[in-house]
């Protein structure tokens, strides 16, 4: 049977263009007049834009790296009260974008906040008599987002872990080593790739953050891509900074690529069988609860009781049919964008086959679309509809802006971000079916098409759909595209909560933010209830 | 009459050549089965005649009806062939009673009383409604070949389809899937890299290696009249002792046999169990002596006179077998030995 015809390598090349297309535009720039304005911020902002970028890649990423390995490890290597909670309640924190920490943790430490009122009505100071951390800072970026991040490393390595081989364990012990010097000198060096690869992804999305940064008036390179276009109103000097950023973006992901091709090899010839955790004293036993309870709390505990707490406060002046409004621009976006990230997956998965082909290898270059940060994604598609918009004025004649400000762009923006996190599972999942059930039915006398309908639909409806919840729920959370591309006096969720948080009416911004965070939680919950089938080992159907 | 005919079959992929000159036919109620190391393309056979390859050159008939050559090609649902995989692929989605109906051109009840009959036939009767995982790894093979026969295809193509199984299971196996497809007289081409499972199940073998066939023949004539050093050594343990030729007879330091058309230095190729033993003599001592159940493997070192360097094996019954250390003397069975060019 023919596997790859040309016309589904063709339109998997048509689909990789347009997803690289805003990037590429971004780069296009690179060498464009701005005016004297870049020579301006090279002068003057630049400095500090990748200073205070660096120091908050390397803040978070150290932060997330420690508290993600190290909780990994208890919960994979130890028994104590309330593990197996913990194993799942220290994924949740994902279920809530950073920029949502930063307001529950603004509304809780600022002056007025319930911290330091409490605090002053136990001392009786008043408020210039004693010092406090100021949340709104980098030190305050760097707790939240690593708040916010690290179950990536956590959940990566935590899988590390538990996928080594029991038996590289028990040798090292038969050797001589203890449990814990067996976990250091062989665990951990075995998991390596994969806790790298865990760090650089957290590192990415750090670099790419707009919502947290921006919310806490901090000049990193985001920020400063916003502020070159929306208030120098300089197209050329908003690209060169991004192009600036994406290098140090493809940077990152190459090394996470790297790490997760030397992951591979080493994950060879492991079994399942696990670790058997031992036990530990009352008071060791204690401190590893608390440890692990830690993350858990502080990027998800405390910002859900203060959003709950906001919410109760904000009661009053919440407007209902607005919130009713903003849910259903939301929903429809994120359907919209969901059924056509996923319709394209599958039909790029289908079409490039199951074996190593030419299509495939194009579709991993789609990847680059989510690598690449939401301001970049709507500054280069910005720039590509307004030159839609005026070719189509002088080519047709076609008055006003078409492209610019419509769902259209911006539904094209999430699908140059989040075409990945649909492709990923679908083409896994189409891969590991294999060719055989196909096969199978070919021979018992059925047409391609109605092998698709009657068995690989059937059997990756499960993908498919917890697929689409993937990608519903990042463009709920999605904010910097969707604040930048939005058509005129169209809000969601995400752009409604910033605003009311930016202006001074952070209570009100608690009600959308608490929606968009139990919304988060459907994909977290998958996550999980696939940990524990892996667990199992009940995965396969088939033997 | 013909069931599935390969006529000069060539294919490849990419550089590596998987099929050359391919040539077969098996006949109506047949059973033959391709043996050969993997990488010798007998699966690259079974999925041209399944239509889930095309090859390069050549033509493939099902029954009369050409589906391969001058331009033809019909789809694997046109085929009118049955295919039963390794790992058998049973639909996880659908209960067993929809996985073997699935092949069925009938609908309502006619369609289930279809059903129910190939699972009755199986040794399945009454538990059409479980799903494939519920059953058991031999009730999962019955499945899939009822599933596969239930069209009643003009050939059954079966892929290494006991290979998951373990030992026990796979003889059962064998054992009740023979006496079905003889019953039946359902045609059969048969991939297997196990050489015991071919001469038990094929009424002839052909023996693969680099894309060719070596020789087709039926057991018997496979195992006593090899072709070729390659087939004479795919079936179990062989010694080879080197040998000169003088009056068309190859001679060895433990006899001679025919030789017939060799000159030169050449090679006798002997059958563990071609190697008679007996107690007393000057050809070898006995290294060790190990029980295989039915019979005892023997190693034996060939004193130096023999000229002879290497371990020999042969095999002895239980309980009449030399001691380890005892000197014997050896000779050939010409049945089970065959001369070849070195």
């Amino acid at each position: 049977m023919p596997r790859v015809s040309s016309p589904a390598a063709i339109g998997v090349v048509v689909l990789l263009l347009a997803i690289v297309l805003p990037v590429a535009t971004v780069l296009a720039f690179v060498g464009a007049d701005t005016q004297g304005l870049w020579a301006h911020l090279a002068r003057t902002v630049l400095d500090r834009y990748v200073l205070n970028t660096i120091a908050l890649v390397v803040g978070v990423a150290t932060l997330s790296a420690v508290a993600g390995v190290g909780t990994a490890w208890l919960v994979t290597m130890y028994e104590f009260p309330f593990r197996r909670v913990l194993e799942f309640a220290l994924v949740l924190p994902l279920a809530m974008p950073a920029y949502i920490l930063a307001y529950a943790y603004t509304d809780l430490l600022q002056v007025t906040g319930s911290v330091q009122t409490a605090l002053r009505d136990a001392t009786g100071w008043g408020v210039r008599d004693y010092w406090f951390p100021n949340v709104r800072s980098l030190g305050g970026a760097i707790f939240v987002l690593s708040a916010a991040l690290y179950p990536y490393v956590y959940l990566i390595s935590r899988a590390a872990f538990l996928e080594q081989s029991a038996s590289a364990v028990e040798v090292a012990r038969t050797l001589g080593l203890s449990r814990t010097q067996s976990f250091i000198r062989i665990a951990v060096p075995m998991a390596r790739p994969a806790i790298v690869a865990g760090t650089m992804l957290i590192a990415m999305e750090t670099l790419a953050d707009f919502g947290a940064v921006k919310y806490f008036d901090l000049e990193v390179m985001t920020t400063g891509i916003y502020r070159a276009w929306f208030a120098y109103g300089n197209p050329a000097a908003a690209a060169q900074l991004a192009s600036l950023l994406l290098v140090a973006v493809f940077a990152v992901v190459t090394l996470e690529q790297a790490s997760r091709g030397a992951r591979r090899y080493a994950a060879q010839g492991s079994t399942a069988r696990e670790v058997t955790r031992s036990r530990l004293t009352p008071l060791n036993a204690a401190a590893a609860t608390a440890l692990c309870a830690l993350p858990f709390v502080c990027g998800f505990a405390v910002p859900a009781v203060v959003l709950v707490a906001m919410s109760i406060d904000a009661g009053g002046e919440i407007n209902a049919t607005r919130l009713a409004t903003l849910t259903a621009n939301t929903a429809a976006l994120a359907v919209v964008a969901a059924t056509i990230a996923v319709a394209l997956a599958a039909l790029v998965s289908y079409a490039s086959g199951r074996t190593a082909s030419l299509a495939r290898q194009l579709a991993r270059f789609a990847y680059l679309g989510y690598a690449t940060p939401g301001v970049i994604a709507g500054v280069g598609l910005l720039i590509v509809a307004g030159g839609a918009d005026a070719l189509l004025r002088s080519g047709a004649g076609v008055q006003g802006l078409v492209l610019s400000g419509s769902f259209a762009v911006l539904v094209y923006a999430y699908i140059v971000r989040f075409f990945a996190v649909a492709h990923g599972p679908i083409d896994a999942a189409y891969a590991k079916l294999g060719p055989r059930y196909g096969e199978a039915a070919r021979t018992l006398g059925h047409k391609p098409a109605a092998v698709f309908w009657r068995i690989d639909a059937p059997l990756m409806q499960g993908t498919v759909l917890a697929a689409a919840a993937l990608v519903f729920v990042d463009v709920m959370k999605e904010l910097p595209a969707t604040m930048i591309l939005r058509p005129f006096n169209f809000d969601t969720l995400a752009t409604e909560a910033f605003q009311l948080a930016t202006t001074e009416r952070l209570d009100q911004a608690a009600v959308p933010s608490l929606t968009i965070a139990a919304a988060g939680l459907i994909p977290v919950v998958l996550l999980c209830l696939g940990m524990r089938r892996a667990r199992h080992g009940a995965i396969e159907v088939q033997p | 009459m013909t069931a599935l005919k390969f006529e000069r079959v060539g294919h490849s992929y990419g550089t590596r050549t998987a099929l050359r000159d391919f040539t077969l036919a098996t006949g109506d109620g047949e059973i033959v089965s391709l043996l050969g190391p993997s990488g010798s393309g007998k699966t690259t056979a079974l999925r041209i005649a399944a239509g889930l390859e095309s090859p390069q050159s050549g033509t493939v008939h099902v029954g009369e009806k050409l589906v391969n050559g001058a331009g033809v090609y019909i789809p694997p649902e046109a085929r009118d062939v049955g295919l039963l995989f390794q790992d058998l692929a049973l639909f996880p989605h659908m209960t067993i009673a929809e996985n073997v109906a699935f092949g069925l051109r009938t609908a309502g009840r006619e369609r289930r009383t279809r059903a129910g009959e190939l699972l009755d036939l199986v040794g399945l009767a009454g538990q059409g409604n479980v799903f494939p995982h519920q059953l058991s790894g031999g009730q999962q093979q019955r499945v899939a070949l009822a599933r596969a026969l239930a069209p009643s295809p003009r050939v059954l193509l079966l892929d290494e389809p006991f290979s998951s199984l373990d030992v026990v299971l796979r003889q059962q196996m064998r054992r009740e899937m023979v006496s079905l497809l003889k019953q039946l007289g359902t045609s059969v081409l048969f991939v297997t890299h196990d050489p015991e499972e071919a001469l038990y199940m094929s009424d002839r073998v052909a023996v693969m290696r680099d894309g060719a066939i070596l020789q087709v023949a039926p057991p018997e004539t496979l195992y006593l009249a090899p072709v070729d050093r390659f087939v004479a050594s795919f079936f179990g343990h062989i010694n080879i002792i080197p040998a000169g030729v003088a009056d068309g007879q190859a001679v060895t330091p433990f006899g001679a046999i025919d030789a017939k058309g060799l000159s030169g230095d050449i090679d006798v190729l002997v059958r563990a169990e071609g190697l008679i033993v007996a107690p007393g003599g000057s050809h070898a001592a006995v290294r060790s002596a190990r029980i295989l159940g039915a019979s005892m493997l023997l190693e034996l070192d060939p004193v130096p006179s023999t000229g002879l360097s290497g371990v020999l094996t042969a095999r002895a019954a239980v309980g009449s077998h030399p001691a380890v250390g005892e000197r014997v003397s050896l000779a050939l069975d010409p049945r089970l030995s065959f001369a070849f060019a070195r």
